[in-house]
């Protein structure tokens, strides 16, 4: 027996019929909004299309998943492992939602889901979610987590939503992975023209940490100890670092303020503060005025002549104390592509390289852990040669097909979520460190704290998808300035319109308007949030991380989290009148009929019999409030917070 | 009898499963809030626990001590800028800062704590304390639990079989002599103390004491403007017996199903109770409230995290919190390994002497100073010798620690160090033997009361000696 609270699978949520329609949010738009404090979103998405997976693909991606298959048993015969059973269809649904959409199901997807007669339901649900919006907020999700992004990264100055929008549309357009990687490595200029600099613009002024970072999250590699002395666990020396760095040793994230070819006038935040004070001295030229010129300097740049030299006190003896170093990729060799290239461009065509093994691998381990919640090969982010995957035909099978599929990672996720394999239902079973965990079924996992906010949202508020971050995209023609040659005038404009357009105040006041419930809450996708967000938020006390180290979030529970589920606003808001599940409760006319709606909205599946009647006696026992205590129950409950 | 003895193989067995779960599944997972992954069978296990050593019962005798708070400098500040000034060392020693006089004749102290300076009848320093750590996390490690961790490292984190710090074991003594305030008998604020949000020091949590001996984190700036524990207060349209009711729903709910044994899902059940606890609760509410304190008294301590964590750590203990650790962080903001002396002056200590200032003050007004212990302390010491970028390094060898309040002695120097401040000169000193005084001041007899390692092996809850001279 896996599932812990067990239900037969089948029904049909008679009454409560929303019409299955391409958009999901137009049928719940026609319904006149009652008078609510919870904010609604008007439908539309102001964000780029999703390009849809192809319909054509789909026996190819049955293949596939049946080879994985395949060798998933053959993993389970070697080692006498019998799997968990296949998930009856109310659970697939929810698992399905909340791993690809980020999110619980809607009543009215699970009942178009359950009610569907189609053999290849599962496969079109799938297919259908890979091609939403939820998607791309869900891996924007995952992906902010290892590349630690934040909205202004290093200093206030700094304007990273840009590069951040362009993560976004890079998903919705499904840009091949080894490619996405290559824009962001070379990528140059200001965030504005180029928001890929963004990737380079996160580490300014740690160019170690950078290559670091870089070679952890896009190789699975630990190199970082090596930056002070040779690896202790890992053949890396200091050397083998200080070679690697120096590829992007040379790369500038800023103008050179004090070069007089390039700024023929003077440093240019000196020179027009000064000239601004000189015309109205009251001017306060500290604040905005500063900031734009100051975003106005940073710019991704690879100026040939900087060298990195070995630190002072190297102590090995291949090398001396500040001797230059030459650029050498730790591993393997430089393809033939690079030569000639500039040292940036010749590490990202090594990193992202076919031959490369461990660029292919690292995101197929990480990807397979997304799924499954454990790694082909643990940890995902320390993989050394020696390092043996519990299926290396798996693991082999996942490279190539992904090469294969000229790394469309979405395609492989296709693959890998049709395999009976991610269809199981959840390990009752714990993972043992000691051993190998042998994939008789997914991990029973916590949501994250993004699948819980998210979640609780869809329970809450209509349309909650229109309501993304402000646009970036005319930054550049607001506040983009030629800082040798503006006079004070245009940079106190640039100033204004940065005030009243894109400042953290001109976010704030755009969202209180639109999104906030009670002024304060403001109610959006994780993925549509500032970030980091501060510490007492809701997603970062159920484990979003601060972003500032690689994999930050966490999925432990603790006191505060109950707290806040027991008697939070998000939970006070969804027992109001206007919230999603408190209207489709009204919709259904018998207490029986309401009790399922709460069932189905909150958990996915049915009532059990002894939950019935257990909701019916606190109903009739405490009149309307009951449903509201129900409902407050079931998103307290362990079932709601794991994923089976 | 304790099940746990029954079949200590199947004990050990598992926290170290649990141990290397933690680690493998979530490597860059943190423990903000006390969370645990600890197995659910194993806090009841350890359930039992409470009343393992009945010696313990009697190890207690009266005391003035009642609480402690522990004031952290993560990060570690240099010893011989602060307390243990070195005037006649060379230039590339004794650094920048002068000593200067304090209220208690031949005591002297840097310049820049002018105002600790004056209430030096209160204080005692301890100028020998040593270990052998010299990772920020190992090394808080041992300043805080008085023995070493398994490694010498930074990137180490908490986990179940952890040997439970000062605080920890605090609270879950007071626990055993049937503590029962509304408040945590064990808070962290405004968060636990750690290399970074990915690297947490093992042992402020419950360890291998079990989960349910978590301290309460904050994890929030107790100095924003709006400042509450989210979910404390009770919403208006929700009285107490809805909320019971709610949770009777919730528990008739829940018990219907066959749960599955996970670690995760079986700690939020004690997750629950003390939530619902403090819920319940209006002591609870009103002690973690920082707007009923006047502007002046907020003021005081300071408008900042280090400032107001104090002032809390102050409200907690009148309503019954035993132990408080403040961190004067985040992360190891002390750790001036470039361009030390302008941090401490400008950014570090004038936060840092406020808040301890206030508190000692405030303390000592309200007549709680004789029965608080407010210790202080860092990582570890910071090198003699100064680097080349103006910074200090780190230097566990010797260090100083300071103590006041709680019955303690003060107006004292404990030890010495040798001419540079590198190894202790007179009277060396252990964390544990710091450790071990606490214990004392409150009452607690250390040596004769044992808990349980995770490996089953006893243990006494302090090996370390107590300072005579300071009781």
């Amino acid at each position: 027996m896996i599932s812990f609270w067990r239900i037969p699978g089948f029904l049909l949520l008679a009454v409560v019929l929303f019409q299955a329609v391409d958009n999901p949010c137009s049928a719940q738009q026609q319904k006149k909004p009652p008078a609510s404090k919870i904010p609604r979103g008007s439908g539309q998405i102001n964000a780029p299309p999703v390009t849809p997976v192809q319909a054509g693909r789909r026996q190819a991606v049955r293949q596939a998943a049946a080879e994985i298959d395949l060798l998933i048993a053959t993993l389970h015969r070697s080692n006498q492992v019998t799997p968990t059973e296949q998930l009856d269809d109310d659970l697939f649904c929810r698992r399905a939602y909340l791993q690809i959409a980020g999110r619980i199901p809607r009543l009215d997807e699970i009942n178009r889901f359950l009610t569907s007669e189609d053999e290849d339901r599962r496969q079109k649900l799938i297919d259908r979610l890979l091609s939403s919006h939820d998607y791309v907020s869900s891996m924007f999700n995952f992906w902010s987590n290892l590349l630690r992004l934040q909205d202004h990264p290093v200093n206030n100055n700094m304007l990273a939503q840009p590069f951040h929008e362009w993560i976004r549309e890079s998903l919705a357009s499904n840009k091949p992975y080894d490619q996405w990687v290559r824009e962001m490595l070379t990528a140059e200029g200001q965030i504005w023209e180029n928001p890929a600099v963004g990737y380079t613009l996160r580490d300014s002024g740690m160019d170690l940490d950078h290559v670091d970072n870089t070679i952890q999250v896009f190789l699975g590699t630990q190199i970082g100890c090596a930056q002070c002395h040779d690896h202790p666990f890992d053949h890396w020396t200091q050397m083998n670092f200080y070679q690697m760095a120096a590829f992007t040793f040379g790369t500038q994230t800023r103008a050179p303020a004090g070069n007089r070819q390039r700024f023929s006038n003077g440093p240019p935040l000196q020179r027009l503060r000064e000239e601004m004070k000189k015309q109205n001295p009251q001017y306060n030229v500290n604040g905005v005025f500063s900031r734009v010129i100051n975003a106005n300097l940073f710019e991704v740049s690879d100026p040939q002549g900087r060298r990195l030299k070995l630190p002072h006190d190297y102590a090995y003896d291949n090398g001396k104390p500040d001797q230059p170093v030459t650029a050498r990729p730790i591993f393997g060799s430089l393809p033939e592509a690079a030569a000639g290239q500039n040292p940036r461009h010749q590490m990202a065509l090594w990193l992202t390289s076919r031959d490369n093994p461990r660029f292919t691998r690292n995101i197929v381990n990480r990807l397979w852990k997304h799924a499954f919640g454990v790694g082909l090969i643990e940890p995902v982010d320390d993989l050394h040669e020696d390092s043996a995957a519990v299926s290396p035909e798996l693991l082999l099978f996942l490279e190539e097909e992904l090469k294969r599929l000229n790394y469309d990672i979405r395609e492989l996720q296709r693959v890998i979520y049709n395999t009976s394999a991610w269809q199981r239902s959840a390990s009752a079973e714990e993972l043992d460190p000691e051993k190998p965990w042998l994939f008789p079924a997914p991990l029973l996992r916590r949501m994250t704290a993004e699948q819980i906010w998210d979640s609780l949202l869809t329970l809450a508020v209509y349309n909650v998808d229109s309501f993304t971050r402000p646009s970036m995209k005319s930054l550049a023609a607001d506040i983009d300035l030629d800082l040798n040659t503006a006079k004070p005038a245009e940079v106190r404009k640039a100033a204004e319109t940065f005030d009243a357009k894109y400042s953290q105040a001109a976010q704030n006041r755009i969202t209180r308007q639109r999104n906030t419930y009670k002024g304060k809450l403001v109610l959006a996708r994780a993925s549509e949030l500032p970030m980091p967000l501060p510490p007492d938020h809701f997603l970062r006390q159920f484990g979003q991380g601060d972003h500032e180290l690689i994999e930050s979030s966490s999925t432990d529970g603790n006191v505060a989290q109950i707290l806040t589920m027991f008697n939070g606003e998000i939970t006070h808001m969804m027992l109001e009148a206007g919230s999603v599940i408190y209207d489709n409760l009204l919709k259904a006319r018998t207490v029986d009929q309401r009790i399922r709606v709460i069932f189905y909205s909150i958990l996915g599946r049915e009532p059990s019999r002894g939950d019935e009647s257990t909701a019916e006696s606190e109903i009739r026992r405490a009149g309307s409030a009951g449903y509201g205590n129900v409902i407050w129950a079931l998103i307290n409950t362990k079932e709601f917070l794991f994923i089976q | 009898m304790r099940q746990s003895d029954q079949n200590p193989a199947l004990r050990s067995a598992d926290t170290s499963k649990a141990a290397t779960r933690r680690q493998l599944l979530s490597r860059s997972s943190h423990l903000f809030g006390g969370a645990a992954t600890l197995a659910g069978f194993w806090s009841s296990l350890q359930a039992a626990g409470l009343n393992a050593s009945t010696s313990g019962t009697i190890a207690r005798r009266a005391a003035q001590a009642r609480s402690v708070i522990m004031i952290f400098n993560c990060g570690a500040p240099g010893h011989t800028d602060l307390w243990d000034m070195k005037p006649t060392a060379p230039a590339d020693i004794r650094g920048e800062f002068q000593p200067i006089e304090t209220s208690v004749p031949g005591i002297q102290i840097s310049e820049l704590l002018p105002d600790l300076a004056k209430r030096m009848d209160q204080l005692s320093i301890i100028r020998s304390v040593h270990h052998r750590h010299g990772g920020h996390n190992s090394g808080m490690h041992w300043s805080t639990v008085g023995k070493p961790y398994r490694i010498d490292s930074t990137l180490i984190n908490p986990g179940p079989a952890d040997i439970p710090c000062l605080g920890t074991l605090l609270g879950w003594l007071a626990r055993r002599d049937g503590y029962s305030a509304a408040v945590p008998p064990y808070v962290i604020t405004p968060a636990p103390h750690c290399d970074s949000t990915k690297y947490l020091t093992p042992g402020q949590f419950g360890g291998c004491l079990g989960n349910r001996f978590d301290p309460f984190v904050l994890n929030a700036d107790p100095a924003a403007q709006d400042f509450r524990v989210p979910g404390l207060k009770l919403d208006d349209a929700v009285s107490p017996d809805r909320l019971n009711g709610r949770t009777s729903l919730l528990q008739a709910l829940e018990d219907r199903g066959t749960p599955i044994r996970s670690d995760q899902i079986a700690a939020i059940d004690e997750q629950r109770r003390r939530a619902l606890n403090m819920i319940t609760s209006s002591d609870a509410s009103a002690a973690f409230d920082l707007s009923r304190e006047p502007d002046t008294v907020r003021d005081r301590y300071g408008r900042h995290s280090w400032g107001q964590s104090h002032l809390l750590a102050r409200r907690l203990i009148e309503a019954g919190t035993r132990f408080v650790t403040t961190v004067n962080g985040p992360s190891i903001t002390w750790d001036t390994h470039k361009d030390n002396f302008n941090q401490l002056r400008n950014r570090l200590v004038p936060r840092m002497q406020q808040a301890y200032v206030a508190l000692l003050d405030d303390l000592a007004e309200r007549g709680l100073l004789q029965e608080t212990l407010v210790i202080w302390m860092g990582d570890f010491g910071r090198t003699p010798r100064i680097n080349k970028d103006a910074g200090r390094d780190h230097w566990p060898q010797c260090y100083s620690m300071v103590l006041a309040g709680g019955g303690i002695r003060g107006g004292q120097v404990v030890g010495s160090s040798d001419s540079i401040g590198g190894e202790p000169f007179e009277r060396p000193v252990t964390p544990a033997d710091v450790h071990a005084t606490v214990f004392a001041a409150l009452g607690y007899q250390a040596d004769q009361i044992t808990y349980h390692h995770a490996d089953g092996r006893p243990a006494p809850v302090c090996d370390g000696t107590p300072i005579h001279e300071l009781l």
